[in-house]
């Protein structure tokens, strides 16, 4: 049986991406599922915890322009998390390494339109999970220009 | 054995991680979980679900009754009827300590972390020879040195990584709570974030060194895997279950660093003292008795 040279790392990140494009898609889901079906009843409900309430209030004000922005950029960050995995496995140059570098870009720009276009209220409420999402872009960037940057060159 | 190559080993292998499928698996768990388990105590406070006292006196029970269960003063059950009823008074303090004279948040992410950290090693540090050793790649790093220093020098490299791993996770959370959280002075935040992040890297090497000791051992890396996991997180399970049949079965607890590693938080520092010494003294033993183990086997 032949032996792949392809390091055990890029395997590892190609699952890594694999799973998080599916979630990556699942978040834009739950995005619009909360803007435009959780939302509007929340207001006034008193079953809700105020904090929860408040955050929900909040997001029903945004306009639908900033949802469309936001869900286009995780919708886009699930496609190259897809194709990355592609590119990790067979070791290619462009939807590994290029791929790569547009997902950390646009994932960054996700972070930076979600601080600054969505209300205080819902930031709070994400909380510290906002360092995981910058977390791994900047993780898999690090890596493919580094670590893997003679791997993935077919 | 020289110094010098064991260093070259160690600084070869840090690279030679990232490249590493488990390498990765480890910062990914580590950083992504780290940072998931203390979610939902900043959120409470964060999004004003709960006010911040009333977290504070929740956590209070909590944690008195976790320091008391890994203290071995009691079975859970009766620790839970204990704290609800305010009767453990030494834990009681020790919490009181945590949570009132230093930055309460952040000391419960430190108890959550010092549960969880043993585990994130299992999880990255089992692959350290064992790889090596089921592909045979071992035998060519052996013409260059020698087996003890190989062993260290592995050891050495992986306590590096994780050292640095786990003191990235802590600085993020210390810098995203004096960032966001109006709670709390930078001077104290700082002070007792930086106390945090080197008890953690003390209390991670005894099982970054008994990862070692697994790895050098069993010629499979899901072998070393699975024996890794189970002994650190087997141990204060079987420990806290058997002393419900005959109390002193809980001294298993001490076969690793689980039965005293909460004591580098605790208020006197003489008890501070005595767990970093028992750390280096637990790490000492796991590397003697793997380099011996390791020495003697056939390759």
């Amino acid at each position: 049986m032949a032996t792949s040279d392809r390091p055990s790392g890029l395997t590892a990140l190609a699952v890594i991406n694999f799973i998080l494009s599916f979630m990556q898609l699942l978040s834009m889901g739950s995005l619009l599922l909360a803007r435009y079906v959780r939302a509007p009843h929340a207001v006034g409900n008193s079953h809700i915890p105020e904090g929860q309430a408040a955050q929900l209030a909040a997001l029903a004000e945004v306009p639908t322009l900033t949802i469309v922005i936001l869900c286009s950029l995780l919708g886009i960050s699930g496609v190259l998390l897809f194709v990355t995995a592609f590119g990790f496995l067979h070791r290619k140059r462009r939807f590994g390494k290029h791929a790569t570098t547009l997902y950390v870009i646009n994932d960054l720009t996700y972070v930076a339109c979600l601080i600054a276009m969505m209300p205080e209220a819902h930031i709070r409420g994400l909380g510290i999970s906002l360092i995981r999402t910058v977390f791994y872009p900047i993780f898999v960037g690090t890596l493919v220009h580094t670590v893997f940057r003679r791997d993935l060159v077919r | 054995m020289q110094s010098r190559r064991i260093r070259l080993v160690s600084l070869y292998s840090i690279p030679a991680i990232l490249r590493n499928g488990s390498g990765i698996t480890y910062v990914f768990i580590t950083f992504v979980l780290g940072i998931t388990i203390t979610e939902p105590l900043l959120v409470f406070y964060e999004s004003g679900i709960l006010p911040i006292d009333e977290v504070l006196s929740k956590l209070e029970i909590a944690i008195s009754v976790l320091l008391a269960a890994v203290s071995l003063e009691g079975t859970f059950p009766d620790l839970v009827d204990l704290g609800g009823k305010g009767e453990l008074t030494g834990a009681a303090e020790w919490a009181t300590y945590l949570l009132h004279q230093r930055p309460a948040l952040l000391s419960a992410v430190f108890v959550l972390e010092m549960l969880c950290i043993p585990l994130f090693v299992a999880t990255g540090a089992f692959n350290q020879l064992s790889g090596d050793l089921q592909f045979g790649a071992i035998r060519y790093q052996l013409l260059r040195v020698s087996r003890t220093e190989l062993f260290l020098g592995r050891f050495f490299g992986m306590a590096a990584f994780s050292i640095l791993l786990i003191s990235t996770l802590l600085l993020a959370v210390v810098l995203y709570m004096g960032l966001r959280l109006d709670l709390y002075e930078w001077g104290e935040l700082l002070a007792w974030g930086s106390r945090g992040i080197l008890l953690f890297a003390v209390m991670s090497i005894p099982y970054v060194a008994l990862c070692t000791m697994i790895s050098a051992n069993v010629r499979s890396p899901f072998g070393s895997l699975i024996l890794t996991s189970a002994v650190i997180s087997g141990v204060p399970l079987v420990s806290l279950s058997a002393m419900t049949a005959w109390a002193p079965l809980g001294k298993i607890l001490y076969l690793l660093p689980w039965g005293f590693q909460h004591r580098l938080f605790h208020p006197d520092p003489q008890q501070a003292l005595l767990a970093v010494a028992g750390c280096f003294a637990y790490t000492a033993i796991y590397l003697v008795l793997g380099c011996l183990l390791f020495r003697r086997r056939d390759l």
